[in-house]
């Protein structure tokens, strides 16, 4: 057989049934679901302020059950102090990132801050005299720890990272998207904001890129597995909570909205 | 010529086809080239089976420790090794502990503090090592067989939104490095775990076997469940038992296993 023959006779059909694989619909139940979180600007004066916000997907609301607003839970299973609240899926907005050095470490998330004057102006840091540190000093640990070589690499600054954009009165609103989730009718979505970084482990995450220099074992820090199961376990004074949560119809996946309004005390 | 080079292109690459991939399982007996069939057992039905021991006994330091053994589980059809064993509930704690076999560092030992040190006598020898799992929960949960097939405390039901879903209803809730609940111990290290009981209603541990020793594909274990909660510390000396005589002559002192080594050090003049 010719070469144009094998082509046409073996290749042709196998990138034939190649293409045809990707047009299967495979009826998953699971869709992406899109919305807005809105933080008032009574919660939060500062865009800066606002700390990792967790937005899930559950079967259903109890605010009962703890006395704030909360997810309907399963039943209470061995020593967990309260039962799984088992969501269909959910996200965040923002994520925990290493800032370069440990002394703010899980306290500094992405989508908040537009420069490292900014990020400094609300996470202050002493170098070893007690002077602030400057944003050159703070250029200059990331460009070590990272081998960032220009303010366009930092992954946790921008203007054009940032999460929320304040609307026509003054609140906070955040886009998010919670993707591959069952969203039933009827289920809700229920959302919080960690504001005192509770759950962020520091013993989770990437280990320390530099351990190879110092010698130095560490791990730079990421959210708890938890989160959206156990939210309680994180919530704490000064965190905020959805008042109300958002309530999934028939055939919307997108244009849900959020409040964040309830003030943990 | 090129026919030739052909050949002995495919010759070279039939080559890597002459291996036999079972030797990598660890219910594959090199012994006999064949693949060892899965132990479940069901410890309420052995002779001496273990016992709930009483909270009295437990002050007192007399409980009986359960001592076991199991073969290797068969990951590819994903049948697992293991044993359950079932109790009534107290009313109160209960705490369950089992130690798989054998030492995790054959090369330390406990001094006469109860610190780890090193044993300069001794090399690790991971291969008389296995792995046990262990999850506990109400006896009508369990999904398995005992004596027939092993199960878990996962299960299903329908939402008020119709939607299928998965509730693990485990009550053995360890830690794991984190902190955080689902955790396992690994290799030749004790699990343990306490839950609050309900009188009088069945309760079943479950055992799985995650590895087997190399050296025999036979996984001994320590067992035992008290009333009350857990000890502060668990170690490899809580419970003894799980661990293989040694043959004669083969460790210092002529100690008769490595767990006697690890737990007792070396012999008083």
């Amino acid at each position: 057989m010719s070469s144009r023959g094998l082509l046409r006779r073996g290749v042709l059909p196998l990138i034939g049934l190649t293409l045809l694989a990707g047009c299967f619909v495979e009826d998953l139940p699971e869709e992406n679901l899109s919305g807005q979180v809105v933080v008032p600007s009574s919660i939060a004066q500062d865009a800066r302020e606002i700390g990792m916000v967790y937005v899930g997907i559950f079967e259903a609301w109890n605010p009962e059950q703890l006395g704030y607003s909360y997810p309907a839970t399963g039943p209470r299973v061995g020593d967990n102090p309260l039962g799984d609240a088992q969501p269909y899926g959910g996200t965040s907005v923002g994520e925990y990132a290493y800032p370069c050095l440990r002394a703010v470490q899980c306290e500094v998330i992405t989508g908040r801050y537009a420069s490292i004057d900014d990020l400094l102006e609300v996470n202050p840091i002493n170098v070893e005299d007690g002077d602030p540190m400057s944003p050159e000093q703070f250029y200059d640990q990331c460009q070590w720890y990272y081998g960032w070589n220009s303010l366009a690499e930092f992954r946790f600054l921008g203007e054009e990272a940032l999460d929320f954009r304040e609307d026509e009165s003054g609140d906070w609103v955040a886009d998010f998207q919670a993707v591959h989730t069952q969203i039933p009718a009827g289920s809700i979505v229920w959302g919080f904001v960690d504001n005192d970084f509770t759950t962020c482990s520091e013993n989770q995450g990437s280990i320390n890129r530099r351990q190879s220099d110092d010698g130095v074992f560490f791990r730079e820090g990421t959210n708890f597995g938890d989160v959206l199961n156990f939210p309680d376990k994180y919530i704490t004074e000064g965190d905020v909570v959805s008042g109300q949560p958002a309530v999934i119809t028939e055939d919307k996946n997108e244009g849900y909205r959020l409040v964040l309004d309830e003030v943990i005390d | 010529m090129r026919a030739l080079l052909l050949l002995c292109g495919a010759g070279l690459a039939l080559v890597g086809c002459d291996l036999d991939g079972r030797e990598l399982l660890q219910n594959y007996d090199p012994e006999t080239g064949e693949s060892l069939p899965v132990t479940v057992e069901d410890l309420d039905r052995v002779d001496d089976p273990p016992v709930v021991c009483a909270a009295d006994d437990v002050a007192d330091g007399r409980c009986d420790v359960f001592t076991g053994g199991l073969g290797p589980s068969d990951v590819g059809s994903g049948q697992l090794s293991g044993a359950t064993y079932t109790f009534n509930g107290t009313g109160g704690r209960v705490c369950v502990i089992v130690d798989p076999q054998s030492v995790w560092r054959d090369d330390k030992m406990l001094d006469d503090t109860g610190n780890e040190t090193t044993n300069p006598l001794m090399q690790d020898f991971p291969y008389d090592d296995g792995d046990l799992d262990m999850l506990a929960g109400l006896a009508s949960y369990y999904t398995g067989t005992p004596g027939e097939l092993m199960g878990d405390f996962v299960n299903d039901f329908v939402d008020d939104n119709g939607v299928a879903r998965r509730v693990d209803l485990n009550v053995c809730l360890q830690e794991d490095t984190f902190g955080q609940t689902g955790g396992t111990a690994g290799r030749a290290t004790p699990e343990a775990c306490s839950f609050e009981t309900l009188a009088n209603t069945p309760y079943r541990v479950a055992l799985y076997a995650f590895s087997v020793p190399v050296d025999d594909n036979n996984l001994r274990y320590a067992f035992q469940v008290r009333e009350g909660a857990c000890p502060t510390v668990i170690d490899e000396c809580t419970l003894r038992g799980d661990r293989d005589r040694a043959a004669e002559g083969a460790l210092p002192f002529d100690a008769d296993n490595v767990e006697d080594m690890y737990c007792e050090g070396f012999p008083s003049e």
